[in-house]
């Protein structure tokens, strides 16, 4: 088992619960401000009456460092990423450039042919903010940011069992919608990533539709609360009852 | 004031210049596994034998501490005096090369396991030079290159270049002194002293041919009491010697740019053992960026207060303890002891050998001739000696007790040495051994004095000398292996008697 993992007995089994009786709900208000969609919105408050109907409480909490989650993760990230994909190099395995003439070359022509754009994208940000002279000021900052959502996640499990929000601050945009603008794309991840960073367990279940498109409701746990998560997203998924299929065409004979 | 000009004209007066050196010193340690993966770190064995996914960085594969590697660091930390961090972390120091699988080696950078410390030095003249330990840090090996083609066997101009992977990940510790060392001979002192520590730790095979053993120089020369000028990084000095004499070519070039009024750039500098000269391969424009930031595949190591005590108790007897021990325990003098106890092998071995022959000092005296001639002659090393303790002891023991004269003991010895025979066979074979036996001997003596009334005679009436034709006559009846003291007293007695 590698470092990351940790060496727990506990054995996940098929949820059957069935009902919220006594569960707290903590609804996180950051994530329901103004960059969420009003739709999304109904649909969020649809699915909380349900817990309500489930025998649930919800009340309303706030996390106050998550909405700088995403700004703390696109620094974080690339940073790894960077690193991480420093491998690629064409040395042992992947893409070579044929025929460079020197070690230099064979690097920069093997790296530039084999990453995409957005690879690319990521691995300058994330050496840039690795720099000498900027380290402190972004991969420091954000390493910072993370410990304040940490701390600010496990100060809201002190008075709730779980915590949920929409899952998406938005239905899924059109194909090739925000390719020009990845910043609106990676913000489609605002309610998602602070529970990465936190290091926690998710689940999200359809909740219902808006405009046509799925809406996503997200259920988060504390550390090692898998078992307990997936009895409360069991019970809630039986009363949500989502039974949308996308529109099939008609064909007649 | 004199200006630089005005020194160049007057000479290169080394007396002139102060060198201000630090060394970093790289220990691969000999634990049984890679520092991150479960590959053997056996040296020598056939290219890319000894490699995983793990050690060849390949995608989704993660590291795991070799646990043994953290304790062998921590006791270098704790032989060199170091504070040992209770919260101490990786790093990733990131750059570019073909030897460097992940494009990144796991390193420590601002919490290694250990600071502070530092290594008394024992100078040539026996003053002790206290030199200061900065860091003691752990990391992983990389790959080694092989440059084929082109004419500098490095990377740039070769035709292509193959990579081995058994090294990479090997661990290592990296030492960094503080720049208190001031000349080439105090580098070599402090090198070879902290190799017998090494040793005495056994962590390392510390074998500076095979790479186990590296050092790297930081060099800066200036007048004495000027501020520190700039410095270099002197590279590939692969031997004492090349430490040596790499220091001396550096400092020699340092002092030449000064006193003709050029700067010393800041720069990377390798030593060409064959021309002796030094060459600069870096200068600081190309220096690195290392971006190095906490190795996120890894938890972080907490060393409490009991490990380390648990570490430092399992702590052998250092160089300078096991000399005083044996001044004491042996009454060796304190050359002898220092000598043996700064070489654990050797150490061991003498305390073998003086514990069975029962003679601490002879024994010390043959270990440090005798054996000691033979180990440099061949090349061999103690642990593979032809003559082991007990068949070196069992040698002593004939010599102490008189059956093998001195002289006799050294031939035994050089037949042991070739043959590999115990010294009691060697006697046997060659009809050696000296008559000690009273009674064999004092039958000869009273047949010679019979037979020579004459010479007998002489004697009673005073003339000494004639004793020495007796002794002759029964060493020539001997064929020179009776006892030279009991023949004299037997000789008295019935001459006189
Ligand atoms: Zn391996």
């Amino acid at each position: 088992m590698d470092s990351t993992s940790l060496g727990l007995p506990r054995r996940i089994t098929i949820p059957t619960a069935t009902d919220l009786a006594g569960t707290r709900f903590g609804v996180i208000t950051e994530f329901l401000g103004e960059a969420c969609d009003p739709g999304v919105r109904e649909v969020f408050n649809d699915a909380v009456a349900h817990i309500h109907s489930l025998g649930g409480v919800c009340e309303e909490v706030s996390l106050p460092s998550v909405e700088k989650g995403i700004a703390a993760y696109y620094i974080i990230a690339p940073a790894e990423a960077s690193s991480n994909l420093a491998r690629f190099d064409g040395v042992r395995y992947g893409h070579r450039h044929p025929g460079a003439g020197d070690i230099m070359e064979m690097y920069l022509r093997t790296r530039s042919e084999g990453f995409g754009a957005e690879v690319k994208r990521r691995i300058m940000i994330g050496t840039y903010v690795l720099s000498a002279g900027y380290y402190e000021a972004y991969y420091g900052q954000a390493q910072r940011t993370r410990t304040l959502i940490i701390q600010d996640f496990r100060r809201a499990f002190e008075s709730f069992d779980y915590l949920i929000s929409p899952t998406s601050p938005t239905v899924a945009f059109t194909i090739g919608e925000r390719i020009e603008d990845p910043l609106a794309m990676y913000l489609s991840d605002l309610c998602t990533i602070p529970v990465n960073l936190a290091g926690l367990p998710g689940i999200s279940l359809p909740a219902g539709l808006s405009r046509g498109l799925p809406v996503g409701l997200q259920l988060i746990g504390p550390h090692f609360s898998e078992q307990g998560m997936l009895d409360a997203a069991h019970a809630l998924e039986r009363k949500l009852a989502f039974q949308a299929r996308p529109p099939v065409a008609e064909v007649t004979r | 004031m004199s200006t630089p000009s005005d020194e160049s004209a007057a000479g290169a007066v080394p007396n002139d210049w102060e060198a201000v050196i630090g060394l970093e010193i790289h220990v691969q340690l000999h634990t049984k596994t890679k520092m991150f993966c479960g590959c053997p770190t056996s040296f020598g064995e056939a290219p890319n034998t000894q490699v995983c996914p793990i050690c060849l960085g390949h995608p989704g594969t993660l590291p795991v501490t070799n646990e043994r590697a953290v304790e062998y660091a921590t006791r270098i930390a704790l032989a060199l005096d170091c504070r040992v961090t209770a919260h101490t972390i990786f790093h990733r120091k990131n750059y570019f090369y073909p030897d460097l699988p992940k494009g990144y080696q796991i390193s420590q950078y601002d919490l290694p396991l250990g600071v502070g410390g530092h290594l008394n030095v024992e100078l040539e003249n026996g003053a002790i030079h206290r030199v200061g330990i900065t860091r003691v840090h752990m990391e992983e090996d990389a790959g080694k290159l092989v440059h084929a083609g082109g004419a500098s066997g490095r990377i740039e101009g070769a035709d292509h270049s193959l990579v081995d992977f058994n090294r990479g990940g090997t661990p290592l510790v990296e030492i960094v002194s503080e720049p208190d060392i001031r000349t080439p001979d105090q580098a070599r002192s402090f090198l070879t002293q902290l190799k017998n520590l090494l040793e005495h730790l056994d962590v390392s095979d510390v074998n500076m041919e095979e790479g186990s053993l590296r050092c790297d120089a930081n060099v800066s020369v200036r007048r004495p009491g000027e501020p520190l000028g700039t410095k270099t990084e002197l590279k590939n000095m692969n031997s004492f010697r090349f430490l040596q004499r790499g220091l001396e070519a550096e400092i020699e070039r340092q002092m030449g740019a000064l006193e003709s009024g050029r700067a010393v750039e800041q720069a990377t500098v390798h030593f060409d053992p064959s021309s002796g000269r030094v060459s600069t391969l870096r200068s600081k424009e190309e220096a690195h960026d290392y971006r190095y930031f906490p190795e996120p595949d890894l938890v972080p190591i907490q060393l409490d207060e009991a490990y380390v005590a648990a570490v430092r108790a399992s702590l052998p007897e250092l160089p300078a303890a096991r000399k005083e021990r044996f001044m004491a325990e042996y009454g060796l003098p304190a050359y002898d002891a220092g000598v043996l106890g700064s070489n654990r092998a050797l150490g061991d071995y003498f305390e073998q050998v003086a514990g069975a022959a029962g003679d601490a000092k002879l024994a010390a005296n043959w270990v440090m001739g005798d054996f000691s001639a033979y180990l440099n002659a061949t090349g061999v090393e103690v642990e593979a000696a032809a003559v082991g303790p007990a068949a070196l002891s069992d040698l002593l023991i004939l010599l102490r007790e008189g059956t093998l004269s001195s002289k006799m003991a050294k031939d035994v010895f050089q037949d042991m040495i070739e043959t590999g025979k115990p010294a009691s066979v060697v006697v046997r074979e060659r009809g050696l051994g000296q008559i000690s036996d009273t009674l064999a001997l004092e039958e000869l003596v009273k047949r010679l004095v019979l037979a020579n009334p004459g010479p007998a005679e002489e004697f009673r009436g005073g003339r000494e000398k004639v004793l020495g034709f007796f002794v002759g006559q029964v060493m020539k009846e001997t064929r020179g292996q009776a006892n030279p003291q009991l023949v004299n007293e037997l000789l008295r007695r019935h001459l006189l008697g």
